[in-house]
């Protein structure tokens, strides 16, 4: 993974400085709340409904053992003992002190992190699959990419203050786990006549407005990936809407202009700067690369059919494990596992510092000192060799980890919702907290198959529900939670934006209308081959409506 | 229509990198043109009273144009010169259109005199207002708020990204990595 | 009938508080400053904006008092009083 040279930890190092003197001037009442809000959001620190709030950055979602420990320090120190991983790769604690936060900073410089432009009107922290690197379906590892975006958009001079967020996500893979459709921009790598390069897509976003992006350029050779970025951001930061934040994305501005006019205008500020100094070295690509170098692997056999006996043996929780969250690796002899941060009844994503402790000593033990947070709120141990995987099982289900429902309706994404946002219109936990008790049944979760469900708590989307197959979304109906279902969206190579179904549902019938969706979908599916999502396309919203409402 | 938290001569601004004492007037469209003296105005003001302030110009007053954030750096370029000073007026810190409008004057139109920055100015951008070439600075408030502005000039000795003071951190000589890993 | 109360955000920690009517702050919802008039209210409200030094964005909120008992009205505000809903973690 990336290492700091003395000059990345020389930039952390004074951010942390910088930050310090900022909350004594706002402590000393130099500046005021209204002045230093903008200071603090660029720090990634919130004001929440119970506390201030910490977003602390993690490219790409990759940490190292030693860095988990960190994490787990601070949520001990610092917090109440746990820390909730996001649908950004992130990491959030609900409880700091404001005059601690310099501290907090220092200790995550110390191993090389920071909470730099992880809120604000910036370019957000850049996502990449969270198979990176071990992934069958990768033609090219995209983190370095995501680093070299890293460096660029680090206090980018020009882009700090944007008519709003900006998120820019890459993906090496066939398959998209990214969600690069739904992002500010979207890269996919590409290969053209034996070049690499990126397919660059714009424009996609949730929130009020979801939109899925559009392409603006097919093929992007790699030299040029920041001239291009960069002359997207200055067309957006001239010409995006200031006037409205519900209309200030990117995405607005691409529907205003469409796709061809918008690109016109990023083509025609990329000629002036193509073959600028913007211009990517090969000496640049060597070098970052050389920190994602795979690690010292062993050889040894191909170990495919052994998992698939063991997942057949006896032990049925081993089995099931095996077969949900364990997933085939490139290098014959490994698999990934995918850890669950989905306990049956817990908080999607929320981890304790001792859960984060005992995967770091896993990762180094296991799996070459590596955890990858994802951005379904799960983690990820890549590396590890097929022959110790009951090990390694042994090890998650002592520590609530090893819950074998990755990819199911229960391995759900919830945002905080109204027991922390100060946005929210109605709870996300608690819906989510029932539905995972509610429907804790292997068998019957394995027969649903691959199902995701995604919770905001309102309009601003952070629980993705737009692309969730089924969706939940929070509504406020004169003080009262009620809660939207949505069906048909989706998040990967086929996105799709789902649709509201039909009047919303209180609070204490929305996971039995939730059941009643999946009753039906099992129903009358084909064969436990068509997945929801290709159901509800087939069948459309019709029965759905006519089982959920007619009986009103 | 007054322009909120403009500051008004004499006045102490930042400029290149230090504390000066500065006599530019602004002046507001209606306000009637002093006998002497450096004046900003706007670019409407620049284009109606053209033979004016020419002609004042040639008897060795400067003038200068106060663009707003919709004024693009095109629209600038067309007027530099008939100026002696560009300022960028920022009615609140978070529209960043300047930034673009400041580096674009710089690297593209080859501007080389006084880029200002006035208005609604947070002492804590101006370590980004300078990358992007702005070498003056009017910042309203108390005194202490100025001292805040020189202080963050040099909040960071390093960075990555091209900009008007350095090219991007690839493109420069490696220094030794000082920590031994 | 439901009454006003000034609250806000904690500037040290976040925390929400409550005011009193000597413009101090407090934790508890129910020793708050629970007043009739509107008038009274921005006037605490005036005293709040004053004190950023311990107080981040103020704002008045309403309540119904039967005896000792207060209650927030919005149900935003009763998590806000009462903490999350749901226990820290698993
Ligand atoms: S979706 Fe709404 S409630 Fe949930 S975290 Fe985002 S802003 Fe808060």
């Amino acid at each position: 993974m990336y290492q700091y040279d003395a000059i990345d930890q020389q930039i952390v190092d004074e951010r942390v400085a910088q930050f310090r003197d900022q909350v004594g001037r706002r402590l000393r009442g130099e500046i005021t709340e209204n002045e230093f809000k903008p200071l603090r959001l660029q720090n990634g620190l919130y004001m929440q409904m119970h506390a201030y709030m910490l977003r602390v950055a993690i490219p790409y979602g990759l940490l190292s053992s030693e860095q988990v420990r960190k994490l787990a320090h601070i949520a001990r120190t610092y917090d109440r003992g746990y820390g909730h991983f996001t649908t950004r790769q992130n990491i959030q604690y609900n409880w700091p002190r404001l005059v601690d936060v310099p501290d907090i900073l220092a200790e995550l410089a110390s191993v090389q992190m920071h909470a730099i432009q992880t809120s604000g009107n910036c370019v957000r922290n850049t996502t990449a699959d969270h198979l990176a690197g071990v992934a069958r379906d990768e033609i090219e590892d995209p983190r370095p990419y995501c680093e070299i975006i890293r460096q660029w958009s680090t206090f980018h001079p020009e882009f700090a203050f944007l008519p709003r967020k900006f998120k820019i996500a890459v993906t090496g893979s066939r398959s998209d786990r990214a969600a690069v459709r739904v992002h500010d921009i979207g890269l996919r790598i590409v290969e053209q006549n034996g070049e690499r390069g990126f397919e660059v897509l714009v424009g996609g976003g949730l929130g009020r407005t979801p939109r899925v992006t559009r392409k603006i350029r097919e093929f992007l050779p790699r030299e040029h990936l920041l001239s291009y970025i960069e002359a997207v951001l200055r067309v957006y930061n001239q010409h995006g809407r200031r006037d409205n934040k519900y209309k200030a994305r990117i995405k607005i501005l691409v529907d205003a202009l469409g796709a061809d006019g918008f690109r016109e205008q990023v083509e025609a500020e990329w000629a002036l700067i193509k073959d600028s100094a913007l211009r990517l070295t090969d000496e640049e690509f060597e070098r970052v690369r050389g920190h994602f170098a795979p690690p010292p692997y062993r050889t040894l056999p191909d170990s495919d059919g052994a998992v698939a006996a063991m997942s057949l043996g006896t032990d049925r929780g081993f089995g099931n494990w095996l077969k949900q969250n364990v997933k085939p690796h490139k290098v014959p002899g490994y698999s990934i596992v995918i850890v669950s941060c989905k306990p049956t009844g817990g908080a999607p994503g929320d981890v304790t510092a001792d859960q984060l402790d005992g995967l770091a000593n896993l990762a180094e033990t296991h799996s070459f000192g590596k955890i990858t947070v994802t951005h379904t709120q799960n983690a990820v141990l890549a590396d590890v060799e097929s022959s110790r995987l009951r090990e390694v099982w042994q090890r998650l289900t002592e520590l609530g980890l090893a819950n074998p429902n990755i990819g199911t309706v229960t391995d759900m994404i919830a945002c905080p919702g109204l027991d922390y946002c100060n946005l929210a219109n109605a709870r996300s936990i608690p819906v989510a907290q029932r539905i995972s008790t509610t429907l804790d049944n292997a068998d019957y979760l394995y027969d649903l198959g691959d199902l995701s469900l995604k919770i905001s708590g309102c309009i601003n989307a952070c629980g993705h529900h737009h692309v969730g197959n089924i969706g939940i979304l929070g509504i406020d109906k004169s003080g009262e939670e009620f809660y939207q279902l949505m069906l048909g969206g989706s998040a990967g190579e086929d996105a799709s934006l789902g649709k509201i179904i039909g009047r919303a549902f209180p609070s204490d019938e929305i996971v039995e209308a939730l059941e009643q969706v999946l009753a039906l979908y099992i129903e009358r599916r084909t064969s436990p081959e068509e997945s929801f999502v290709a159901f509800y396309r087939r069948v459309g919203a019709a029965p759905f409506k006519e089982r959920l409402y007619a009986s009103a | 229509m007054p322009l909120p938290k403009l500051t008004s001569a004499p006045r102490t601004i930042l400029k290149s990198g230090k504390l000066v004492a500065d006599a530019w007037v602004h002046l507001g469209d209606d306000d009637a043109l002093p006998a002497t003296g450096d004046v900003l105005v706007s670019r409407e003001r620049l284009l109606t009273q053209a033979e004016e302030l020419a002609a004042r110009r040639g008897a060795g007053h400067r003038v200068g144009v106060r663009l707003t954030t919709e004024d693009s750096a095109q629209t600038a370029a067309e007027l530099l010169d008939r100026v002696d000073l560009v300022a960028l007026y920022v009615p609140k810190f978070a529209d960043g259109r300047f930034f673009t409008t400041a580096r674009l004057l710089r690297e593209r139109h080859g501007y080389q005199g006084e880029l200002r920055v006035c208005g609604d100015v947070v002492p804590d951008q101006v370590f980004y207002m300078h990358r992007c070439g702005i070498d003056a600075f009017e910042v309203p408030g108390p005194r202490y708020r100025l001292e805040a502005a020189l202080k963050a000039l040099g909040t960071f000795s390093e960075s990555y990204q091209g900009a008007l003071d350095s090219g991007p951190r690839y493109r420069r000589a490696r220094r030794s990595i000082a920590r031994a890993s | 009938m439901t009454r006003l109360i000034v609250t806000g955000a904690a500037t040290v920690d976040g925390r929400p508080i409550y005011m009193r009517r000597d413009g101090s702050w407090v934790d508890q919802l129910s020793k708050a400053a629970a007043v009739d008039q509107q008038d009274e209210c921005d006037a605490l409200l005036a005293r709040a904006r004053s004190d950023e030094g311990t107080v981040c964005d103020p704002y008045a909120i309403r309540v119904t008092v039967e005896g000792e008992s207060v209650r927030a009205v919005s149900f935003r505000e009763v998590i806000r009083a009462g903490g999350p809903t749901v226990a820290a973690t698993v």
